[in-house]
């Protein structure tokens, strides 16, 4: 009886007790345990506000994988052909371009990490890092970043609409872009805040820092934002002035002789970390990455299921000139021998391209018909009977069950560029001084070639310049740019690339010529068309011309 | 193998034999004759009347005045059963005469009319919302690992897809009438009132699965309502009769519907011709075509059918359940252990150290018990477990195995070389046969342990009819992965010297790990009121709960709430009920956290009133239901109502420095929606049950009318803000109805039973967010829910001239002819433009999800033998081939042999070949969207009852023999050889379709 009492009274209590506990409380846990946390306390952090520009970092584009399988935008290019005939970078050369299919148009990206730069300008002031001399110097590097992302898109489309400030959910967004010019501006701005605070370059940064934004990182965006905007395609009626600024900038620089050239030998180690990272000629590069990706989907085909994607085209390998004398293979008095062509060629071929009879990694590569890296039951096949060598390593093993991986930056501002956007820049202003040749002259010999002839004409100059950046520059997302800029897309990218066939009898190889790839290119692919689906979104948003 | 299968079984016969001897021992009691009568309630003698003492096989029968006498020890408990009348039991406690009252059964409230509701019982008579109980003993033994599977058909307004074949991933996707949101729409499963899965239970362990369809039946659960509920209710020990039930069932499994592949000739010359289409030369000279068809090199020539070489025929399936189950007046149990196992078909698997056949092991066991304490506290223990080992050959890899043998070409490399080593080469270092020969085997092993505690305390002395409940779940998992690696080398001999691929390693054992330690609580406590006033009854039922999933390595998830229930009968004639809760979750913000989510249902048996005595029409009831649930389903985005930032002290952020470690980082993860709240859908359902030809035909029909307001979804912000947020925005509405029959009938000695359930929807998108920019006819807008945005195709270009007189098509590089030809649709300025792209696109009121699906089936006895079977049905269901059709390697298998070429333009089937920058022919289009539609005998069994003198000796009470089907036959419009309900099995790195065949023997002591 007792038992049946106290039974049903713990029972009924129990419940109760049950009941009454159920507070509010119980879905308003503490969100803040574990790795998340409410504003306030990332930025009354010290490492958790420096936490976040760790974060706003990693909108820095890499470059040697556009779509997922091994593109690179050389390809839509003249200089390489993608293996891969399905790939998303061949839109750029296919005419099937458009607002409704686009490719690398980095537009969400980008913003992305705009916001991340703005939320970190925002609050850092009033942040806890310590000490607070540290404050001025983080925020200048996110103001780099800021004008970086900026710059990706302008490069892209021209006038953009500049975000400078952390919508919220219910802001107004619907605004209407600005002008190339006034992002040029915005651009110039944060770079020279962001120049006025940071150390000087990579060598004035502790080991722990080295890879962020330095004042010569901004100095050298600053100076590729001024030679964008007074090319032909930003300033078409030309502008002295703009030139004027661009040289400027490019000298101002080199004036600081803070940055070097590598010696011939050691240009490979520009994107091999593991023997000279952080090196002088680097001003700016991404993170290292520790991967054999990119000699995975590049290497020739014999090598362990390598992909082969990027093949350079024979325009490209034409442009390198011969190295005695320097004259292009054009020349008849250049010594270039058909039968021989790659004999004597600037050393630079052999560093950025694997070419028939080349070593690779400890074996011969054939591209000859029917050697071991040109069987053509096999898709990933060259396409040009050429493969890609830039940026490569030796050392690392892609092979199931062997790999090894490198640490390799995707270099976005080095030194070679700047002394080559100085020269031109200079040379628009005031044609072929010595200046200019000092300049140009300094890429050349590094790379054991001989120095430009005297007295050429400021347009002889400029052709040489050009070359000058297809050759030191190439697969460097340079020449997409460049050409477009220069004005000079019809007559460079609106025709077909060409591939060289070798066949081999006995020991005698034979060279024949062919269409590699046709290519299409007009006035409206100068820019790239804003995607339809922002378009549907910003009604303020107005559509490039021709898209 | 075999051996250690036989020791298995013996054991668990031994453990069997061993339950018998204590049930036989226990029935030695004094006993004397008792005798008495059964009347109704007008005092009537009740002939035929069933009277059987409680746990003892033998029963006795009243005569003509309702008398009888049976041989019986005092306190030994009578169990009196009665067609139409509701079962009594009464305990003997004197020597005088017994008098038995049995009360007539209402129509849809007998004993086997049973309906779960949550935390009750009703008798379907009593339920008025659209709510489907179906008793797991209509279900049959099918030895699947997936029990969700067999209800495929059965419960009217219940989807069930079969998604998957693998064994041990059989699964299904299971969805209530038609389908309300964009976003996701998983219902929510609740196993003896608490929520977890029951699709790896043994099918013996379920009582019952009920779905609660309308929004009366689902306001209890509130914000977990509103994609539909299933309950599921496990077995509890029967306290009128002890049994012991032993499952023995064996069978196979046999792939149907595998890609076909090509054989080397045909492969290569597709492949030229591809190449010729994408612009290149032919890459297989003569001679090479010539040795492949002529096999006169296999090594430098391979011809490799990998699907007839790597997969067996049939694979063997086996399961064992023994199950107990009884009780006294006191206590009653269930209890349950059984064993399954599902090989795979792969071939090769065994070597001399390990089987890396995919292999699917499950050990269930259960034990349901319940004490009654005094006579006003009852305590409920249920505790169900199991452990599945799932092994896998190589490193998980039975997918990149099946990909192996569908996507390899035939010629890619001899399997072995002419010295038995590996084949493979620098394109191809992947062989199917080192794979699963020399690469480990992975075993992955879940277990679970469920347990709830429930206690029941009758509050008799406050008020009658009054109890109060407490229920309380404590639920784990973890997973323990373990296995053997090893890998292999593959060598090319077709070079100048052999070349080697891969690296050879030894075997050695893997790395073992242990994750997934989730736990999952749920509490549910209140009061319960049941009283009857003459003819006016009352239920009542007021409860508080509150759930938490928690795992170490994240937040937990949570909710608790409150919910009420009242209804009220009249004279078993009228009905009225309310239900409501008032829940919340923590994916919204204070203020919007808790929602009251309230219905009201009616009823009236019209028949008692009006059509009394009716020859035909025996039985009617109307009833009707109106209320609204709520959905907190969001998918990963946690918190949306806060602004977050989520922080990692020790990486996470960019690499600095020349020491290559990356630095901490601190990231902002949404940017806060304080508005964001539930979805809310408002359901009406009214129905009609009824009865005709003195029952035996019974019916039910619902028509619903559904509203769903408020659908949690992604914004439709521009880039510029640079985050995304989670909105409520977008609303559907859900017509239609569900229906379904029954027909019970013994014609001389045929007991025949059918059953029969359809159930439709026309699903409209009223609102969806993103819609502004689109041309009017891609709006999903006023349209289907799930219609397919397509190109509209207007059949393939048959030359150039074709080519150059119609519109531009850029959705790949090359258009030649042989390709889909597009209508233009629209442009920018929507009209069409000249240019084929994403505008030329259009919404058709075409999807994956059917518009109406059913099933039926029928169970025919007589006298020992049985057949039953079950068919399952979809009609309005579309599918996208492209990919099945475009199979195997280079997208080449069989079907491509129907493509268009210049020579068969007329009669060609499929557009031409590629090997690449194939969008044009690839991308969504009608020219590949075909009819989805099936009808499927889903179940079929043959049975047979041995005669009960046979095994009587051996205290067998019943002993069963069947063969069965699963799976057995589809017919559907497809122009493919494929299985309409899983349409990429057996391509891709999928596992084929299975047709189960088996035999079994139930035994019941």
């Amino acid at each position: 009886m007792f038992m049946k009492k106290i039974n049903w009274r713990i029972f009924l209590l129990s419940i109760l007790i049950v009941i009454s506990s159920c507070k509010k409380d119980y879905l308003s846990f503490d969100y803040t345990d574990g790795n998340i946390r409410d504003e306030n306390e990332i930025w009354q952090t010290d490492r958790q506000a420096r936490g976040f520009l760790n974060t706003v970092y990693p909108g820095i584009l890499m470059r040697y994988n556009l779509d997922g399988n091994g593109s690179m935008l050389a390809s839509a290019t003249d200089e390489s052909v993608n293996s891969n005939l399905g790939s998303s970078v061949n839109i750029f050369n296919n005419d099937t371009w458009g607002s409704l299919r686009t490719v690398d148009d980095q537009y969400t990206n980008m913003y992305n990490y705009i916001r991340r730069a703005n939320l970190f300008i925002e609050n850092v002031g009033g942040s806890k890092i310590t000490p607070a001399t540290d404050i001025p110097v983080l925020k200048g590097e996110a103001l780099f970043l800021r004008a970086l992302y900026h710059f990706e898109l302008m490069k892209r489309y021209g006038g953009i609409i500049i975000v400078k400030e952390s919508f919220e959910a219910t802001d107004d967004i619907d605004v209407s872009k600005n002008s190339f010019d006034e992002a040029v501006n915005q651009i110039v701005a944060d770079c020279d805040s962001a120049a006025a605070v940071l150390p000087v370059s990579l060598s004035d940064l502790p080991s722990e820092n080295k890879g962020r934004a330095t004042r010569t990182s901004a100095m050298a965006l600053k100076a590729r934002t001024l030679l964008y905007a007074a090319s032909p395609l930003n300033s078409p009626g030309g502008d002295a002035a703009k030139w004027e600024r661009a040289a400027d900038a490019a000298k101002a620089i080199i004036t600081l002789n803070k940055h070097s050239l590598l010696s011939s030998a050691q240009l490979p180690n520009l994107w091999n970390y593991g023997s000279q990272p952080y090196n002088a000629e680097v001003i700016f590069a991404s993170q290292a990455d520790n991967n054999n990706t990119l000699e995975l989907y590049n290497s020739p085909i014999s090598y362990d299921a390598a992909r082969g994607r990027t093949n350079p085209t024979q325009e490209l390998v034409d442009a390198f000139d011969m190295k005695t004398n320097g004259k292009p293979i054009t020349d008849p008095t250049s010594g270039y021998v058909a039968s021989n062509p790659y004999a004597n060629r600037d050393p630079r071929l052999a560093q950025f391209i694997l070419i028939n009879g080349a070593t690779w990694k400890g074996k011969t590569v054939e591209t000859f018909i029917g050697g071991k890296d040109n069987v053509t039951t096999n898709t990933n096949n060259t396409r040009t009977g050429y493969y890609l060598r830039k940026f490569m390593s030796e050392s690392a093993f892609f092979g199931v069950g062997t790999a090894v991986n490198v640490r390799r930056p995707w270099v976005l501002f080095r030194y070679a560029e700047v002394l080559l956007n100085h020269a031109e820049a200079l040379n628009e202003t005031q044609g072929p001084v010595a200046d200019v040749y000092t300049s140009v002259n300094a890429v050349r010999i590094r790379s054991t070639m001989p120095a430009l002839p005297a007295g050429l004409s400021k347009d002889q100059m400029r052709e040489r310049i050009q070359k000058e950046r297809q050759v030191e520059l190439c697969f460097e997302d340079h020449r997409f740019f460049d050409v477009r800029r220069w004005k000079k897309g019809e007559q460079l990218f609106n025709k077909p690339v060409t591939g060289m066939r070798i066949t081999k009898a006995g020991s005698t190889l034979t060279f024949e010529r062919f269409t590699a790839e046709n290519r299409i290119f007009n006035e409206k692919m100068y820019r790239f068309p804003f995607p339809q689906t922002e378009l549907n979104k910003l009604t303020k948003l107005e559509q490039n011309p021709g898209w | 193998m075999r051996y250690t299968y036989l020791t298995r079984l013996s054991i668990i016969v031994l453990f069997a034999a061993g339950i018998c001897n204590q049930a036989i021992a226990q029935s030695t009691k004094d006993s004397r004759t008792f005798k008495g009568t059964v009347k109704d309630r007008n005092n009537q003698p009740i002939a035929g009347a069933t009277i059987a003492i409680q746990e003892v096989t033998t029963s006795v029968i009243t005569d003509a005045d309702g008398r009888f006498s049976i041989d019986a020890a005092l306190k030994d408990v009578l169990v009196i059963k009665k067609d139409g009348y509701l079962s009594q039991r009464k305990v003997i406690n004197d020597t005088a005469e017994i008098a038995i009252d049995l009360i007539k059964a209402l129509t849809d409230a007998g004993d086997d009319d049973d309906v779960n509701i949550p935390f009750g019982i009703r008798k379907k008579r009593q339920e008025n919302s659209a709510v489907y109980t179906l008793n797991t003993k209509n279900l049959p033994q099918i030895p699947l690992s997936n029990v969700t599977n067999i209800l495929a058909g059965r419960i009217p307004g219940l989807y069930v897809q079969q998604t998957g074949s693998a064994p041990g991933a059989d699964n299904a996707s299971l969805q209530i009438r038609g389908r309300s949101t964009f976003g996701p729409s998983g219902l929510k499963i609740l196993v003896d009132g608490v929520q977890r899965d029951f699709a790896d239970f043994d099918v013996n362990e379920i009582e019952s699965v009920t779905v609660l369809k309308d929004a009366a039946s689902q306001a209890w659960y509130g914000l977990r309502g509103g994609n539909g509920i299933i309950l599921v209710t496990t077995k509890k020990g029967n306290p009128l009769k002890s049994s012991i039930n032993f499952d023995v069932q064996g069978g196979i499994q046999m792939p149907e519907n595998l890609i076909k592949p090509l054989n080397s000739y045909e492969f290569a010359s597709l492949y030229n011709e591809a190449s010729v289409n994408d612009g290149v030369s032919k890459v297989y000279d003569d001679a090479a075509l010539a040795a492949y068809q002529n096999g006169s090199d296999p090594f430098k020539y391979p011809n490799n059918n990998y699907t007839d070489k790597f997969l067996n025929t049939a694979s063997p399936i086996q399961r064992y359940v023994l199950s107990a189950d009884g009780g006294s007046n006191v206590a009653r149990y269930f209890i349950l252990m059984s064993y399954m196992n599902q090989a795979g078909l792969y071939k090769y698997s065994k070597n001399d150290e390990y089987n890396s056949n995919i292999n699917f092991g499950r050990f269930n066991f259960r034990g349901n018990v319940d004490f009654d304490i005094t006579d006003n506290f009852t305590v409920g223990l249920n505790v169900g477990g199991r452990s599945e080992n799932r092994r896998q050959p190589g490193n998980n890899e039975s997918g990149a195995f099946l990909d192996y043998i569908y996507n390899l070409p035939p010629n890619a490399f001899p399997v072995l070389n002419a010295d038995e080593s590996y084949g493979g080469n620098s394109q191809f270092q992947n062989n199917p046969m080192g794979l699963i020969r020399e690469k480990g085997y992975q075993s992955t092993i879940d277990r679970v342990m469920m347990a709830t505690l429930d206690a029941r305390h009758k509050l008799n002395f406050i008020t009658r009819g009054l109890s109060a409940n407490i229920n309380f779940s404590y639920d784990a998992q973890g997973t323990y992965v373990s296995g053997l690696t090893q890998d292999y080398e593959v060598k090319d001999m077709t070079g100048a010297g052999p070349a080697f691929f891969r690296n050879k390693t030894p075997l050695g054992y893997r790395n073992s790990t242990f994750s997934a330690s989730n736990r999952k609580n749920e509490l549910w406590a209140g009061l319960d009121y049941n009283r009857d006033f003459g003819n006016h009854s009352v239920t009542a039922a007021l409860r508080g709960h509150r759930f938490v999933n928690a795992a170490p390595e994240r937040l937990d998830f949570r909710g608790q709430g409150v919910s009420a229930r009242a209804d009220y009968s009249f004279a078993q004639k009228y009905y009225l009920g309310f239900v409501g809760s008032y829940s919340g979750s923590e994916n919204f913000p204070p203020g919007k956290r808790y929602g009251f989510f309230p219905a009201v249902t009616a009823g009236w048996v019209v028949s008692d009133d009006f059509i009394k005595n009716n020859k035909i029409l025996s039985y009617v009831k109307l009833r009707g239901s109106f209320g609204q649930v709520g959905s907190s389903d969001i998918g990963g985005n946690r918190f949306p109502f806060e602004r977050f930032f989520s922080r990692n002290n020790t990486g996470g952020g960019y690499v600095f420095g020349t020491g290559f470690s990356a630095s901490n980082s601190s990231t902002e993860v949404s940017i806060a929606n304080p508005e964001i709240t539930w979805e809310t859908v408002t359901t009406l359902n009214a129905g009609i049950d009824f009865k005709l030809f003195n029952n035996s035909l019974s019916a039910s029909v619902d028509y619903f009318d559904l509203r769903r307001e408020g659908i949690l979804t992604p914004a439709a912000t521009s880039s510029i803000l640079g985050a995304s947020l989670i909105v409520n925005a977008g609303e559907v509405t859900s017509k239609g109805m569900d229906l379904s029959l029954n027909y019970d009938k013994k014609v001389g000695q045929f007991d025949i039973s059918v059953n029969g359930n359809f159930a439709m929807s026309r699903d409209i998108v009223i609102s969806e967010n993103g819609q502004d920019g689109l041309p009017e006819y891609q709006r999903t807008t006023d349209r289907l829910l799930g219609g397919r945005l397509v190109f509209v195709s207007n059949g393939l270009f048959q030359n150039q001239a074709d080519i150059q007189n119609a519109a531009r098509q850029v959705l790949s590089g090359r258009v030649i002819p042989g390709d889909i030809r597009y209508v233009d649709v629209g442009g920018t300025k929507g009209i069409p433009d000249g240019i084929i792209d994403n505008l030329d696109r259009i919404r058709i009121d075409e999807r994956d999800f059917p518009k109406l699906y059913y099933g039926f089936g029928f169970v025919i006895k007589y006298k020992l033998f049985d057949l039953s079977t079950q068919f399952q049905g979809v009609y309005g269901r579309t599918m996208d081939i492209q990919g099945i059709v475009n199979s195997g390697p280079f997208t080449f298998n069989k079907e491509s042999l129907k493509r268009w070429t210049p020579e068969n333009a007329a009669t060609a089937e499929y557009p031409r070949l590629g090997l690449t920058d194939r969008a044009n022919n690839t991308t969504g289009s009608d020219f590949w969207v075909v009819s989805g539609d099936y009808l499927k005998v889903k179940h079929v069994e043959v049975g047979f009852t041995f005669p009960p003198s046979i095994f009587k000796r051996y205290r067998v009470r019943n002993a069963r023999f069947y063969i069965g089907a699963f799976n057995l036959f589809s017919f559907d419009k497809v122009p493919l050889d494929i299985d309409p309900e899983i349409p990429s099995a057996g391509r891709g790195t999928n596992y084929p379709y299975l047709k189960t065949m088996y035999a079994g023997l139930r035994t019941t002591f």
